[in-house]
């Protein structure tokens, strides 16, 4: 589906308020996550993804991958220190003003 | 003539302190290295490190790529500082300086990462998605290692047109109008990327998760 076809689907749903079908469930569910979505189709999401099966384990599963990329957030155990960090770039801002100097 | 002047409390000098010890702004410091001052750069350093560093590492899926990049983004800061002329935030503007680092190493690799979410990722496979409450136990310890990795795999394998902007909202937790901002591109254009990416995730993901269910 091209980005043409996304809006497409995304002005019908929300202009013309009407219901999702599984066709178009995939592209509304980012405006479900990013709150974009109205109260009215918001309620249509919930209620198409808890009787159509298919719909509801995408639902899930795209629940899934946001609440587990969300956990990710902060620096990796492994980040550098402070310390290593601005030694190694004072040294490298000291060279970049020499080569500027010269 | 000295009458003149409020008298002394003991409220004025914690009022001082309290006042001291209010950070002071980014634009302040950018100010001040921009008039050579090298203790205001590192502490712009100090504030920003671990987010550029985080950034880095989910583009480029390394910590040793990761360093290089994370000093590469504010050597060129500096460098680039003295024409900075705050159309943005501060921060906005290293992010996107980190992120086209990393997206230039990228371009530079000759091969791409060669693991395969296909591949197993170890042989125990049990346990549920939610990770539980005891945050001590070895097997939880275990499970929440894999789980990073298997992420971190999906987002190696993101095209360079999603990779940031996923790790800028799902991962850094921007709000989609600084996601804009740093990346340069429309908040329609983020949103749609971002849907995008999230959906490849899903795929990439989804063996993986449904091992845990």
């Amino acid at each position: 589906m091209n980005r043409k076809e996304d809006k497409t689907i995304r002005r019908k749903a929300t202009q013309e308020r009407l219901k999702p079908q599984c066709e178009e469930f995939a592209v509304l569910l980012a405006d479900y996550w990013e709150g974009d979505a109205s109260a009215g189709l918001k309620a249509e999401i919930e209620a198409h993804s808890r009787s159509c099966p298919e719909c509801r384990a995408v639902f899930e599963s795209y629940r899934q991958t946001v609440t587990v990329c969300r956990m990710e957030k902060g620096a990796p155990e492994h980040a550098p220190s402070h310390k290593q960090l601005w030694d190694e770039l004072f040294h490298q801002i000291q060279a970049l003003h020499t080569y500027l100097d010269e | 003539m000295a009458n003149r002047l409020p008298p002394q409390t003991d409220q004025q000098p914690k009022a001082l302190a309290e006042l001291k010890k209010l950070p002071v702004p980014d634009t302040v410091l950018v100010e001040r290295v921009k008039t050579g001052s090298s203790e205001a750069f590192e502490e712009l350093v100090r504030r920003y490190e671990h987010k550029i560093y985080s950034i880095t590492y989910r583009m480029l899926g390394n910590p040793e790529d990761a360093r290089e990049a994370q000093q590469e983004a504010f050597l060129r800061a500096y460098r680039f500082l003295p024409k900075f002329e705050f159309k943005s935030s501060f921060y906005t503007w290293l992010y996107r300086i980190a992120t086209n680092v990393s997206l230039t190493k990228l371009r530079r690799r000759k091969e791409p990462p060669t693991v395969s979410l296909d591949e197993p990722i170890g042989d125990e496979g049990s346990g549920g998605l939610e990770i539980p409450d005891d945050k001590h136990s070895p097997e939880t310890h275990f499970k929440r290692r894999r789980l990073k990795d298997a992420i971190q795999r999906a987002i190696d394998e993101l095209p360079p047109d999603y990779k940031p902007v996923v790790v800028l909202r799902d991962m850094e937790g921007l709000p989609n109008e600084e996601v804009s901002e740093s990346l340069g591109i429309s908040v329609p254009a983020v949103k749609s990327r971002l849907h995008r990416g999230r959906m490849m995730l899903r795929e990439k993901l989804g063996k993986y998760m449904a091992e845990y269910e």
